[in-house]
């Protein structure tokens, strides 16, 4: 294949699925179910993460030329197989229209509060149906540039917090006992870990340095574990439990408490960026995915355009404002994600029937 | 072809975008303090105090004798009409990102604080990072509208006083208004703010023949903690009792201690740190302060190079702070029954199965026993170990 | 007489520049033709005429190889067109015809027509070799060869131009080189079709055609130790004649951050003034959009005391931030066309000057207020730390975008406008290579120089690419 991506560029895209759904919509719903435990949800949700790692090397490993859509035709055939790629591709707008949303919602209520929220979607869309049209290698090489950009702010913005942290706001541990915090962990992981099949898209040819597939899999899912760990302790250390309730964004509101040297504050705004760069190269990748699953190898200009409409009205039609949001994905989006889930561990199992047949 | 799909898109960017939030500086008026009475009829009264920006001329051989900030004052039935309402009389948009103080009057206090802060939780654009004050024996309206020496605008007087005060008085610290929609938020304690007061107040006091004189001029002074009880205010602390609540609450970070050292001598000694952990057993509740200390005056004769009176000025030191938080505690605990410093909240995160079998709070909170321990260490780092003989 | 000559004649319209000397040798008619203006007169009577004196006894068979064993010219060579002998009459060669016999000697004796070696205007540097390129073709390619002194250099020739018939030629080292953009660049360089090169920027643009971003990949130096070091790293050189500037390529990101002075220094001050640079690099491009943005849209991310003495500046200025910006920058740029018009290239220190003084004056009519003054002044400052000019060109182009975006959104648009320039750098592709080389495919060794230099005895070259 021409266009080769290096598996550094897997692992920052892997680290971003998992941060950006987090921002906002994850950390809102783990707080709801867990309450002060909701750091024993994450680390919950990092044992859980090792049954998505054990089915995507599966299924990446068989026919390794082929993106996701082509296996599934090459398993079921045609008939059966376009309607399961339908069936996907509905999974990766419902994924991406909670994000779109997000991205939106984050900006006008923040940033700039007059604005309406279609001006907004308006502009970013200029900006990934660019980045589409350039196709996979760009998306990958501007996620790593992003990737250490967010680094650097995740870091500092950590450094900044620490030392205001006070170890009163973490008890009481264990209060209402296990169940809550299996709650919480089963939510985020499927929130923020069920995406990462949309990964498969890349075939595993495609992919430079590929013996190292596993490792770097694998190190990405504990890094980004590891951050989300890093960013609910200190939300929860510095604001307490009641403030985090209270707050759609207490990451965002967290970062106002930052003061270094004594002068340097008010960099809210520059640390946010994080969050809109992960959100931005995610909604690109899934625009990137819908269209390699309804034609692969596809040159047209102009299929990313319709799609990207398609899902931004959807959206605005749909959300009319952060209640009916929060409603979907509290209660609705698990069960979309199951069923996605559950579809995935079907493929994984029609591949093992097939290579039982074949010996 | 392609031009015209770039033109377009421009096209598209500059009519559907078109600069929504887009303000210039010149027409914002940035707001720096708010200050909330009860007037008549049970409206509420409204002092904006805004930083005033005019461009002073380029000759600056006349003195400048404008004040550098000006009071809007608004009454309408909610806070947030009355604001609205100021853009009546004011030709710029008002700008409250960059507000520093909020002063809420004695009266709206005692009424009841959650209805007049409700604003102020919601509006975007403002940054809860502000500083709150209760105004003690005066209106809000008279504490922002006084010109202040040495610092142009009034309210960042109060608010760098008030931070020179929590680093090196302790009567009170700052608190931000984030900290009391939290402490609000949590059922389990009860809401403490500083107060602030004028002192010589005089006719001329919001004008600048207050800064003319040398002496007795008009200015703001903070006061000691205003204690709250179901959110409405019932009653202040002494000063002494103010520093041994900044103790209680582990913000100290400088404060003065005044001991006797002989039938007439005073010494006075400096606490340069100190550190405060309380933790409970049932209904016992222990706290224990750690610190050190500087002798800074004396006026008896201390020989600081013998262990005995070492010993002896410590134990002074130990006592005196020892009293002052019992005495502050009972007074809470008996006269306001009010349970300011949250040890309901520390019952409940380092015993949350004790707390379940704790039917009523209040009485409970009378049944509460103290047990206070202090240990202070004097360094000897003064510039004497003797005093100059007094003869 | 000569059929040829006449030919020569009535083509030329009997220019008075090209001597015809008729000379017979034992019976029999030789023509010895040259361009006055381009040949060296000494070479031609001392070495051709005298040696030609030289000859007796011939006959006409024999005449050509005596002719060419005896005459004392370093190079002799034999041509048979008439469109050859053009060629060689036009580039400074003698061309002995002689009668009857249809192959001609083609003789070197071009005259010298440049300058001497100086030191190299536009490219300062206070250690280091101060050559510079000259036009004369040879003289680059000798520069350039007493420094490699290997045959492993290529050296492959073109000659293109309808009229200017130039000579170009593509150096590269052969077991250094990057194979596949050197196979890119020779075809490029055969399917070259232009009219006419009078410079070596016609080839570039002509090559740098499929690039249509405003980033340059392609380097232009004047100095040959600067191609030198490009070469040891495995880029290719092409050399043109009659222009005292190199093109280099491929040329990615990183290397217009790297001085040829980076050898000398040690590791630590060349990591300062790369962090410097980058630091340049994002001042030029990003401060007057931050500024507008903070200014008109997110006013909150100022501390208060700023926030005040702003708002204090721009109280009587009529005129909205964004064409307050647009205006400085316009008056910057003519200031800064018009020096590169002043004789003498230090004057870029004057025209700063000038612009704070009539930024001054702007101030105090009221046109402007003081902070832009100091935005613009910076940001000039900082653009001007790159030797490349297509470089402070395009960081001009992309800073008229920012500003546009922090006009419409504010810091968002910033952010945008920001998320297109990297999606644009990371699908820019150089002759093959990545532009963002060492930071997007990571290259663990390459990364050890480009911000920071961690290896102080390789001197900004690899091992391998």
């Amino acid at each position: 294949m021409k266009n080769k991506i290096s598996m550094m560029q897997l692992f920052s895209l892997n680290i971003f699925i998992i941060i950006s759904s987090f921002f906002g919509i994850g950390i809102y719903n783990v707080f709801k179910s867990a309450k002060t435990d909701a750091w024993i949800s994450i680390i919950n949700t990092t044992i859980l993460s090792f049954i998505i790692f054990f089915l995507i090397i599966y299924i990446a490993n068989y026919k390794k030329n082929l993106t996701i859509g082509e296996k599934v035709i090459h398993l079921y055939g045609k008939k059966m197989g376009t309607i399961i790629n339908v069936l996907l591709i509905l999974f990766v707008a419902s994924t991406s229209i909670s994000l779109i949303f997000n991205l939106g919602h984050f900006i006008v209520t923040q940033f700039l509060s007059e604005t309406p929220v279609i001006a907004i979607e308006i502009i970013f869309s200029i900006a990934i149906i660019y980045i589409n049209i350039k196709g996979l290698e760009t998306i990958s090489r501007t996620s790593l540039i992003l990737f250490f950009i967010s680094l650097i702010f995740v870091i500092f913005s950590i450094l900044g917090l620490l030392p205001n942290i006070e170890i009163n706001n973490y008890k009481p541990i264990l209060e209402f006992g296990y169940k809550k915090t299996i709650n919480g962990g089963i939510r985020i992981f499927l929130l923020n870990f069920v995406p990462l099949f949309l990964t498969l898209i890349i075939p595993k040819n495609q992919i430079k340095n590929k013996e190292k597939y596993n490792k770097y899999t694998l190190l990405s899912y504990l890094l980004g574990c590891i951050i989300i760990l890093i960013i609910t302790l200190v939300t929860l250390g510095n604001l307490g439990i009641n403030l985090t309730k209270l707050y759609q964004y207490p990451e965002y509101i967290v970062l106002k408490r930052i003061e270094i040297f004594n002068f340097i504050d008010r960099i809210e705004n520059l640390i946010s960026m994080q969050w809109i760069f992960g959100l931005f190269i995610i909604i690109s990748f899934c625009v990137y995915n819908i269209n390699t699953l309804i034609k692969p190898n596809n040159k047209s200009k102009l299929l990313p355009i319709i799609i990207l409409f398609a899902i931004t009205l959807t959206t605005n039609l749909l959300f009319k404002n952060i209640t009916i949001f929060n409603y979907y994905t509290y209660y609705i989006a698990p069960i979309i994600r199951i069923c996605f889930l559950i579809l995935i561990i079907i493929i994984a199992l029609s591949i093992k029937i097939k290579k039982i047949l074949k010996s | 072809m392609k031009k015209i799909k770039i033109l377009t898109l421009l096209i598209i960017l500059f009519t559907l975008c078109g600069c929504y939030n887009y303000r210039e500086l010149n027409e914002l008026s940035i707001v720096s303090a708010i200050g909330i009475d009860k007037a008549k009829n049970g409206n509420i009264k409204v002092t904006i105090q805004v930083i005033s920006s005019k461009k002073e001329s380029s000759d600056s051989s006349q003195s400048n004798t404008n004040a550098k900030f000006i009071t809007y004052e608004s009454t309408d039935k909610t806070v947030q009409e009355a604001i609205r309402k100021v853009i009546l009389s004011s030709p710029k948009r008002l700008f409250a990102t960059q507000m520093q103080i909020l002063v809420i009057s004695e009266e709206c206090a005692k009424e009841g604080i959650t209805k007049y802060i409700d604003f102020f939780t919601r509006d975007p654009e403002i940054q809860m990072k502000f500083l709150t004050l209760i105004s003690k024996n005066t209106t809000a309206n008279n504490i922002l509208t006084t010109l202040t020496p040495l610092e142009t605008i009034n309210s960042t007087n109060i608010r760098e006083s008030l931070k020179t005060n929590t680093k090196y008085l302790g009567i009170g610290y700052e608190i931000t208004f984030e900290d009391i929609i939290n402490n609000l938020l949590n059922d389990k304690i009860e809401v403490s703010i500083p107060s602030v007061v004028i002192i010589n107040e005089n006719k001329n006091s919001d004008s600048t023949k207050n800064l003319e004189k040398v002496k007795n001029i008009a200015d703001s002074k903070i006061s000691s903690i205003a204690v709250f009880k179901n959110k409405k205010l019932i009653g202040y602390l002494t000063e002494q009792e103010s520093i041994a609540y900044s103790f209680i609450l582990n913000n100290i970070e400088n404060t003065i201690i005044t001991t006797k050292c002989s039938k007439n001598g005073l010494v006075s000694s400096e606490i340069t740190t100190s550190k405060t952990k309380i933790s409970n057993n049932k209904n016992n509740i222990s706290i224990k302060v750690v610190g050190n200390a500087n002798v800074n005056e004396s006026s008896c004769n201390i020989n600081l190079n013998s262990k005995k009176e070492i010993k002896k000025l410590r134990s002074e030191i130990e006592k005196n702070i020892k009293n002052n938080i019992k005495k502050t505690l009972t007074k809470v605990q008996k006269k306001y029954k009010s349970d300011i410093f949250g040890l309901e909240d520390i019952i409940y995160k380092n015993d949350p199965k004790y707390y379940k079998s704790i039917k009523n709070w209040d009485k409970f909170y009378q049944k509460i026993n103290f047990n206070i321990s202090v240990k202070i260490e004097t360094l000897e780092k003064g510039n004497t170990l003797y005093t100059p003989e007094r003869k | 007489m000569n059929k040829i000559i006449e030919k020569l004649k009535t083509d030329t319209d009997e220019m008075k520049d090209i001597i015809y000397r008729k000379k017979i040798i034992s019976k029999i008619t030789t023509y010895i033709v040259f361009s006055e203006s381009l040949t060296n007169s000494d070479k031609i009577s001392d070495f051709i005429i005298r040696s030609l004196n030289k000859i007796k006894k011939v006959n006409k068979k024999n005449i050509l190889e005596k002719i060419k064993n005896n005459i004392s010219n370093n190079k002799v060579q034999e041509i048979t067109t008439y469109q050859e002998i053009c060629k060689y009459l036009h580039s400074g060669f003698t061309i002995i015809i002689i009668d009857n016999i249809s192959t001609y000697l083609a003789l070197e004796t071009k005259g010298d027509l440049s300058r001497s070696i100086d030191k190299p205007e536009s490219e300062n540097t206070y250690r280091g070799a101060k050559d510079a390129f000259t036009e004369i073709y040879q003289t680059n390619i000798g520069l350039i060869k007493r420094r490699i002194k290997s045959n492993k250099l290529r050296i492959k020739n073109y000659n293109k131009g309808k009229y200017t018939q130039s000579e170009i030629g593509v150096l590269s080292l052969s077991d250094k080189v990057h194979k596949e953009s050197y196979n890119m660049i020779l075809k490029k360089m055969e399917n070259l079709n232009i009219e006419d090169i009078v410079n070596s920027g016609e080839i570039k643009n002509n090559i740098e055609k499929e690039n249509k971003s405003v980033f340059p990949t392609v380097r232009t130096t004047e100095r040959p130790d600067i191609a030198v070091l490009a070469l040891l790293s495995g880029k290719t050189v092409i050399v043109i004649d009659n222009c005292p500037y190199v093109l280099i390529l491929p040329s990615c990101l990183n290397d217009f951050f790297k001085t040829s002075e980076d050898v000398y220094g040690k590791s630590i001050n060349v990591t300062f003034t790369r962090i410097l640079k980058l630091f340049a690099f994002f001042i030029a491009l990003l401060v007057p959009a931050i500024y507008i943005a903070i200014i008109t849209f997110n006013q909150e991310m100022l501390p208060t005391d700023l926030l005040i003495n702003f708002s204090t500046q721009r109280d009587g200025v009529p005129f909205p931030a964004f064409f307050e910006a647009i205006l400085m920058m316009i008056c910057f740029e003519i200031l800064r066309e018009g020096d590169l018009r002043v004789p003498g290239f230090s004057g870029s220190a004057l025209s700063i000057v000038g612009a704070l003084i009539l930024g001054d004056a702007a101030v105090n009519a009221g046109i402007v207020s003081p902070i832009m003054i100091i935005v613009i002044a910076i940001t000039a400052i900082s653009s001007l730390l790159f030797t490349e000019p297509e470089l402070i060109n395009a960081l001009r182009i992309w800073r008229i975008f920012f500003m546009i975006g922090a006009t419409i959104i504010g810091i968002i648009g910033v952010l945008i406008v920001f998320l297109i320039l990297i999606i644009h750098l990371s699908s820019l592709k150089s002759f093959g290579v990545p532009y963002l080389k060492p930071f997007s495919p990571i290259n663990k060794k390459e990364l050890k120089d480009s911000i920071i230099k961690l290896n102080s005895t390789n001197g900004g070259q690899n091992e391998k690419n």
